[in-house]
């Protein structure tokens, strides 16, 4: 069995926010929604004992994250209606005709994937594009990434590629929490344990208005 | 009221809404003809079923409009004439010498921008003017309502408002007895015309004039300056004979050989989209990069490896300490500089006549008197003593002025810690080969000029091992494109007609200058009016025929017999008071010593604006407060505009007419990224409303006003698009000779329905690389570099590798300098100033020192109880175009317009990310949110350029009418003229504190910025 994993490298990442764009655009998101979204933190602190202060190991960093297709989806285990698949190729999706828009998934997710769409009162979600997929081409985010920073595939093959790759990097949760299909090259300069400061505004990182 | 403005476009965006949804798939009323009234919910969902009906329409490639850097590769994917989806080239695997042009956020959410609800729909008028002069409350200006009217009405108003206006205005006396007669200008532009029109022509370039008034003899008063190169152009231009072609390795070059960056005042993620690969391809393989600023912006984490900060207008500061370490340590070679340049030590100043012009040998070169006769210890005293002194060196050590530019000097200044400069002046004098890539952004300050003399000062002294070496570059405007410019460069890889440009030149004019004559034999016959026949403004100097002149501005060319216009600074000081500076203006000399003879102040009176274009001075000129004052005057009887949207200047203004947006246009080529050609040579959806074309309201004057309209439009937009494609070459594989990039058939003429040379004797039409349907059906075509197709070449590196002196070459719109070596010293820049330079203002040296603004920059901070602590300057923001985009949601909702402040900043004045913040200058007051950041220093504060300003409209709850909730960075800025009219945007000093009042929403959830319509 494979499983469909997207791979991001922060250490390339720009900020662009085109990712984000390209798949509001495939999806027709009106705004407010998103179901993809790029962080930005910055880390490091200034010196002040001299008078004038000197920058002391500041830098920032940037990733993209949409759903994660996880191996062990919390958002499927919590759906009263079981509208929650995942599919032999590992992509988690949603069945619009059994969604009732409960908003469970929405809160078990520990990566704010899911998305309301409030005029019909369905929970959307990346679905990896599966339908350009089929088709042979590339999930609309990876497409448009003018840094090449958005890879997909088999999460296994990805490992081998990046194995420098982690699961987890400021602000994102454990993995334990639900085994995320997703692979992350943290930026040169980033530590971990660095305390860091998200620079986002609050609708920028919202999958939809609550 | 609004209910019934949005009435109007319902039926069409339901269309849009339809037709998105379709393509959204799994929607019950897909593909049926519910009619245009039917409403279609989104019910549907991407993940339901296939996109089958994806296969309904066609992809069109477009380029990308926005940006002026690498127009990237836009493809839409249109459904029955709309537009439903985006996506870029996919056409070849991607790798940065051979890329995809990937467009950012700007090109991507094109759609979006094009459909948008605050899209102008047709010609309004404002309920309270009325024609006539005597009836048209200025005082609503901006507060009133809007009624609709025909394009007839509002074009005959506008016709019959500036004839009459002209009319009145010119009765106020005859010839040389008119009151606002101006005897500076009567050799040159004869009697009648040395009285300037009362007719304000609000747009940036002569290209853009209303054509109707100039084929009328009333002509228009125009506005000049510098607002995108800051004061780079007058200072570069004489001392190094050009601002941009320095020297230059192409993008590839720089990638694979450059060892050293470092990036000046820009930030290339951003706002040079495009490049970023090239450095993260530079850096991969191990260069290191720099990057100075006040700024460290999130889009360089991909390839920065050391930021030094920099205050705002402190730059030539950092650039003296770097010469000082390179100098005092030894680190370079001082005979490669001084057979390069003039005026770095006392033993190269060049020899000058009573005049300060130099002596040149036989071949044009600058005779350096002979060692021995100056320097210390010598018998010369006096001027020549003062004048030998004054060279580079001496002044960076401080033998004479008792002031060594060392890094501690300079950190005080410019904020840069001590260890950092000495690291920085280290890299830069010994890494070789160097790349250093300046922004235009640091010249845009009070002292602007000194800064782009440091620039080249320093990328000369650190020359030797750079220049004329592959990866060795020195250059702004940062775009690292393969030879620049198209248009200033004489290294292109396509050779065009013209350059196609910014969004206001896709008019249908691409042979509208002589000064751009079409490049080698074109094969197109023009029409019977060609541009050069066109009428020019009879009241004001145009760009036409003069030296590399698009935008109408002096890049260090002043013509005292020439009148330019007002600065763009002091325009709305020239609307109220009714006088402005002439740039040749009388002052004292550099020295006051002297008062020199100038033109003096001159006297206008504004009775009418027009802004035919799309450029938007009231959000984008400096002082927006003061520019809502200019527009509310009471004598300016008549305002009229076009726009796609509402813009600032169209909510000022008494006549709006809704403009078509780049998709709307009859396809549109562009040519500015060298290593691309790309075009949609059809419409991807046609004009919408009643939009139309800026050309065709100016055309459509001339037949009112009638006078040919050809004046103002010579070709149809097909036949423009046309003539630039049939005139494009490109270099072949060997990298020296060119062919014709497009052949076409006698049926490719005939299906276009354009006016072509198909002679026997003209032969080029059916020779070249593709065919016009290839390209057709491609949209693009794009350049693949070899070995020898790459660029390392530049008016330096001849001077350089073979001694080849800087002197002007009008073919290639090459300046040159005066001496033929690049002028550490620069007498050039000395007599202009005295001639013409700052309005009696700046101050512009010789050599390049640094200069203190006390009023406006980082000195004006440090004052005991300053009242403004803080600097504060704006930069390109990331989703917008300056100030188009403001209203596109789904891209505001990614990118909001922020104060980006200090974390040390935001502690002292309690403010959390995230916190609305009122931002105050002696200017005006915006609100903004703050996001609290370690990446921007402490003492400085940023804000985006070209937010829409909004007083008291757009959001309920805020009627405090001086406070601009939109914040637009021109509400802090001051109405000051300095340099050669260039805006000094970027030094502000301002306070802040958090706003306790009820917070606006966030900007991406306000109301489309439409016009309030009238209850008939």
């Amino acid at each position: 069995m494979s499983q469909y994993a997207f791979y991001y490298n922060a250490d390339k990442c720009i900020y662009c926010r085109v990712c984000v764009l390209a798949c509001k655009d495939k999806h027709n998101l009106k705004p407010g929604r998103k179901f993809r979204r790029v962080y930005s933190g910055c880390g490091g602190s200034w010196d002040t004992s001299s008078s004038t202060p000197s920058p002391d190991g500041v830098y920032s960093y940037s990733f993209t994250i949409a759903c994660n297709h996880c191996a062990d989806p919390a958002c499927k285990k919590v759906c009263p209606e079981n509208a929650i698949g995942k599919r032999g190729d590992g992509i988690v999706f949603i069945d619009r005709e059994l969604c009732i828009g409960c908003g469970s998934c929405s809160a078990a997710c520990p990566y704010n994937a899911p998305s309301l769409d409030k005029e019909t009162m369905k929970m959307e979600k990346c679905d990896f594009c599966r339908e350009l997929l089929a088709e042979g081409e590339t999930p609309a985010c990876a497409a448009s990434c003018n840094m090449q920073a958005i890879e997909y595939g088999d999460i296994e093959a990805l490992k081998v590629l990046h194995p420098e790759a982690v699961q987890q990097i400021k602000p994102l949760p454990d993995p334990s929490q639900t085994k995320p299909s997703l692979l992350i090259t943290p930026h040169r300069k980033y530590i971990e344990g660095d305390e860091i400061s998200l620079m986002n505004m609050p609708e920028e990182i919202q999958a939809y208005e609550v | 009221m609004r209910k019934k403005e949005l009435d109007v476009s319902r039926r069409n965006f339901l269309k849009w809404s339809a037709a998105a949804a379709v393509l959204s798939g799994g929607l019950t009323a897909c593909g049926s003809s519910g009619g245009e009234d039917t409403i279609v919910a989104g019910g549907g969902s991407p993940q339901d079923k296939p996109d089958a009906l994806l296969k309904a329409g066609k992809w069109v490639t477009v380029p990308c409009p926005d940006c002026a850097t690498y127009r990237c590769v836009n493809r839409a994917y249109v459904v029955d004439g709309i537009p439903v989806r985006q996506k870029t080239d996919d056409s070849h695997p991607y790798s940065y010498d051979y890329p995809q042009f990937r467009p950012c956020i700007k090109g991507r959410s094109m759609r979006w921008s094009v459909l948008s609800p605050a899209r102008l729909k047709y010609p309004m008028k404002r309920v309270s003017w009325k024609p006539g002069g005597s009836d048209f409350h200025p005082e609503l200006r901006g507060r009133d309502e809007w009624v609709r009217i025909t394009w007839a009405e509002a074009l005959q108003h506008i016709v019959s408002e500036c004839n009459r206006i002209n009319s009145e205005y010119m009765a106020l006396g005859s010839g040389t007895s008119h009151p606002y007669y101006d005897a500076n200008y009567a050799a040159s532009y004869g009697i009648n015309n040395a009285i300037p029109s009362p007719i304000l022509n609000l747009a940036y370039t002569a290209d853009m004039e209303p054509r109707f008034l100039n084929a009328l003899g009333i002509g228009t008063l125009p506005i000049f300056g510098q607002n995108s190169t800051g004061a780079w152009p007058c200072a570069s231009t004489h001392m190094v004979g050009d601002r941009i072609e320095a020297t230059k390795s192409d993008r590839i070059t720089v990638a694979e050989n450059s060892n050293l960056i470092v990036q000046w005042g820009v930030n290339p993620s951003w706002t040079k989209f495009g490049s970023q690969q090239t450095y993260r391809a530079a850096k991969e393989r191990g260069c290191k990069v720099y990057n100075v600023g006040p700024w460290l912006a999130p889009g360089s984490a991909a390839f920065v490896d050391e930021w030094i900060p920099c205050r705002p207008g402190t730059d030539t500061a950092l650039l003296l300490a770097i010469a000082y370490v390179a100098i005092s340590e030894g680190l370079i070679d001082e005979d490669w500089v001084n057979a390069h340049c003039v005026g770095y030590d006392h033993l190269h100043m060049p020899l000058r006549d009573s005049n300060n012009f130099p002596i040149l040998d036989g071949n044009g070169v600058s005779v350096i008197e002979p060692s021995g006769s100056w320097g210390p210890g010598n018998a010369l005293t006096g001027e020549h003593h003062r004048y030998w002194q004054e060279n580079f060196k001496d002044y960076v050590l401080g033998t004479y002025d008792g002031v060594p530019k060392t890094p501690a000097w300079a950190s005080a200044i410019c904020g840069a810690p001590v260890n950092k400069i000495i690291s920085l002046a280290k890299d830069m004098a010994l890494i070789k080969p160097m790349a250093v890539i300046s922004g235009d952004a640091p010249a845009r300050v009070y002292h602007g000029g000194s800064y782009a003399q440091a620039f080249f000062a320093i990328g000369m002294l650190c020359g030797k091992g750079n220049i004329g070496v592959p990866g060795g570059r020195l250059d702004d405007p940062g775009l690292l494109h393969f030879g620049s410019y198209q248009y200033f460069s004489r290294n292109d890889r396509f050779i065009s007609g013209w350059y196609l440009g910014l969004l206001h030149e896709q008019l249908g004019d691409t042979l509208r200058s002589p000064a751009f004559p079409v490049a080698p034999a074109a094969p197109v016959t023009t029409p019977a009016t060609t541009a050069g026949d066109r009428p020019r403004n009879p009241k004001g100097f145009i760009s036409y025929g003069a030296i590399r002149q698009p935008w109408a501005t002096l890049y260090g060319n002043y013509q005292a017999n020439e009148y330019y216009g007002i600065g763009f600074a002091e325009v709305w000081d020239a609307i109220l008071t009714g006088e402005h500076h002439d740039p040749g203006h009388t002052r004292y000399n550099m020295d006051d010593t002297e008062l020199l003879p100038g033109h003096g102040k001159k006297k206008v009176d504004i009775r009418a604006i027009l802004k035919i274009d799309i450029t938007n001075c009231v959000n984008q000129v400096v002082n927006t407060n003061k520019a809502v004052q200019a527009m509310r005057s009471p004598k300016v009887e008549f305002i009229a505009a076009t726009d796609f949207y509402m813009t600032s200047t169209l909510r000022y203004a008494d006549i709006i007419l809704p403009c078509i947006s780049f998709w709307e246009h009859e396809g549109h080529y562009s040519f500015l990224n060298p290593e691309i050609m790309i075009g949609n040579p059809e419409r991807v959806i046609a004009p919408m409303f009643e939009c139309r074309a800026d050309t065709d309201v100016d055309a459509e004057l001339c037949k009112i006003a009638g006078v040919d309209p050809k004046f103002a439009a010579p070709y149809t937009e097909k036949q423009a698009m046309f003539n630039a494609l049939a005139n494009a070459y490109v270099f072949k594989t060997d990298g020296t000779t060119k062919e014709p990039l497009v052949k076409f058939t006698a049926n490719d003429i005939y299906d276009l329905g354009v006016d072509a040379d198909t002679s026997p004797t003209s032969s080029l039409l059916t020779e070249g690389r593709i065919t016009y349907q290839e390209f057709k059906e491609k949209g693009l075509y794009q350049v693949r570099m070899t070995e020898k197709t790459k660029q390392n070449e530049g008016w330096l590196k001849d001077l350089v590798e073979n001694g080849t002196p800087l002197t002007a070459n009008y073919t290639t719109r090459f300046t040159g300098t005066e001496t033929g070596k690049v002028e550490l010293y620069c007498m050039k820049l000395k007599r202009y100033h005295d001639l013409v330079y700052s309005f009696g203002t700046t101050h512009l040296d010789p050599l390049p020192k640094y200069q203190a603004d006390t009023a406006h920059g980082y000195e004006a901070t440090q004052a005991l109880n300053a009242e403004y602590p803080l600097q504060c300057y704006s930069v390109h923001p990331y989703h917008r175009i300056h100030s188009q985009r403001s209203d596109n949601s789904s891209v505001v909702e990614l990118c909001d317009d922020i104060a980006t402040i200090n974390v040390l900043d935001a502690q002292r004045y309690g403010i959390s990310n995230g916190d609305w913040v009122l931002i105050e200058s002696e200017a005006g007051k915006i609100l903004r949110r703050a996001s609290v950041v370690s990446t921007i220093m402490p003492g400085v504060m940023q804000t985006t350029e070209g937010a829409t300003a909004r007083y008291n409209y757009g959001t309920s709850g805020f009627e405090d009418e001086s406070i601009d909730i939109g914040g637009n960075a021109n509400t802090l800025t001051y109405s000051l003229l300095c340099g050669e009219g260039h805006q000094a945007y970027n030094s502000v000093v301002v306070k802040i504190s958090r706003w306790t009042g009820t917070p606006p929403l966030p900007q991406y959830k306000w109301e489309p910025d439409l016009p309030r319509m009238a209850s008939e």
